[in-house]
């Protein structure tokens, strides 16, 4: 691609500088930590998913920069396949305990469940502090029940600035409870 | 490149609810990993479905779809203040009773006015003046974040000059918007201007100007 630099590990300008390689680890580990249930085997993943593209830019420049992003997500999307792939083989339990096993026990992690309960909290107070109980629904279906946004708006008869308006307001107001009496790893 | 913060959360909300294609959500995963914003807000969203999921499993998502919980959390003061309206309330209906019969009989206009797009000289609203006296319900969209209360000042201009021509204290209405009721006898024809003007110490909310235009 004409007018850009191609993105290799060692040579500046263009190589993978520290602080590029920090932000993109924050995204990946982020990406990883929602899909996979384990802290640990998330790092594990995020690590790899970094040595592989580190290697294959030692090896041959990325002719487009910008794309770096999509080659690593691309790395992580392939390495959680394979991982996927590689526990069901492993997996010695089945029937009735394997169905148990893919449900975690909320209960078991002390950390996630203050992080939960914290977070139930300020949900409680947006929703007192909505002044409608047609607003208190409207949250409700969408963010719970997962209701689509034209269904809801015809049902309780909204427009579709009016829905995006208190949904603005609520995250506003969420984000403000959870900023001012936790700190921000409580969302994490 | 200016993002619509509307449809980057339509597609963040989307994304949550394993509603997107697989193109969307490549794109979208991308996203995540190098843009820092973009992850903050998929994680508040995330953190707020997570709290609604949470209240659900605690069996209390019902009782706030039902009720207005914040008032009856101090029930005596409640009690009180439901008393001492209800006592006003007989009063002034027995005081006034032969002044309103008169004003029931009024009918109500409803006139919106939403924000006023910079450069454009015509006038919020145009309102034809009732032969009939007339209540009019005058309601401003006042944007996203409403403060609770606004001076609501309301300006004749005539030749440039201004004169004031009424002033009121207004609160927001459940819809967010800012209402006040003035008699149509105020409204005489010409051209107004009206300043809102909120009532709160953070500095955050600014006056919005509205115009109007009153012909015969």
């Amino acid at each position: 691609m004409e007018g850009r630099t191609p993105l290799t590990v060692e040579r500046s300008p263009g190589s993978v500088s520290d602080v590029t390689v920090e932000q993109l680890r924050s995204g990946v580990l982020f990406l990883l930590r929602n899909q996979v249930r384990e802290p640990a085997l998330a790092e594990d993943l995020c690590n790899e998913a970094f040595r592989i593209v580190l290697e294959r830019l030692g090896r041959q420049p990325l002719e487009d920069p910008t794309k770096l992003a999509a080659y690593l997500t691309q790395t992580v999307r392939n390495l959680l396949t394979a991982d996927r792939r590689k526990a069901v083989r492993r997996r010695t339990v089945t029937g009735e305990q394997a169905a148990i096993d893919e449900f975690p026990d909320a209960e078991s992690d002390p950390t996630a469940s203050l992080q939960s309960q914290l977070r139930a909290r300020a949900v409680r107070q947006v929703l007192q502090e909505m002044p409608t109980i047609r607003d208190r629904q409207l949250l409700v279906r969408y963010y719970l029940n997962d209701e689509d946004m034209a269904e809801i708006c015809a049902d309780l008869g909204l427009t579709e600035e009016y829905f995006y308006k208190v949904l603005h307001r609520a995250r506003r107001r969420f984000k403000l409870l959870l900023d001012k009496r936790y700190s921000r790893t409580d969302l994490r | 490149m200016t993002e619509n913060p509307t449809a980057s959360q339509a597609i963040i909300d989307r994304y949550l609810a394993d509603r997107l294609n697989e193109a969307e959500r490549d794109m979208v995963e991308t996203r995540i990993v190098h843009d820092a914003d973009f992850r903050n807000e998929i994680e508040l969203t995330k953190a707020l479905r997570d709290g609604l999921r949470q209240l659900q499993a605690q069996g209390e998502v019902e009782t706030l779809l039902k009720s207005r919980a914040p008032i009856w959390k101090h029930a005596p003061m409640a009690i009180a203040a439901a008393t001492l309206v209800c006592a006003i309330g007989v009063a002034t209906f027995l005081v006034y009773r032969p002044v309103d019969d008169g004003r029931q009989a009024l009918a109500t206009e409803t006139l919106r006015f939403m924000k006023t797009r910079s450069g454009d000289a015509r006038p919020d609203v145009v309102w034809q003046q009732s032969s009939q006296p007339t209540r009019i319900d005058l309601r401003f969209d006042v944007g996203l974040e409403p403060a609770a209360e606004y001076q609501v000042v309301i300006d004749r201009v005539s030749d440039g000059a201004t004169a004031p021509a009424h002033e009121v204290l207004a609160g927001r209405t459940d819809e967010g918007e800012v209402s006040i009721v003035v008699d149509s006898a105020l409204l005489v024809p010409g051209d107004y201007r009206i300043r809102l003007v909120p009532q709160s110490p953070d500095g955050v909310h600014g006056a919005t100007s509205y115009s109007m235009h009153v012909t015969e």
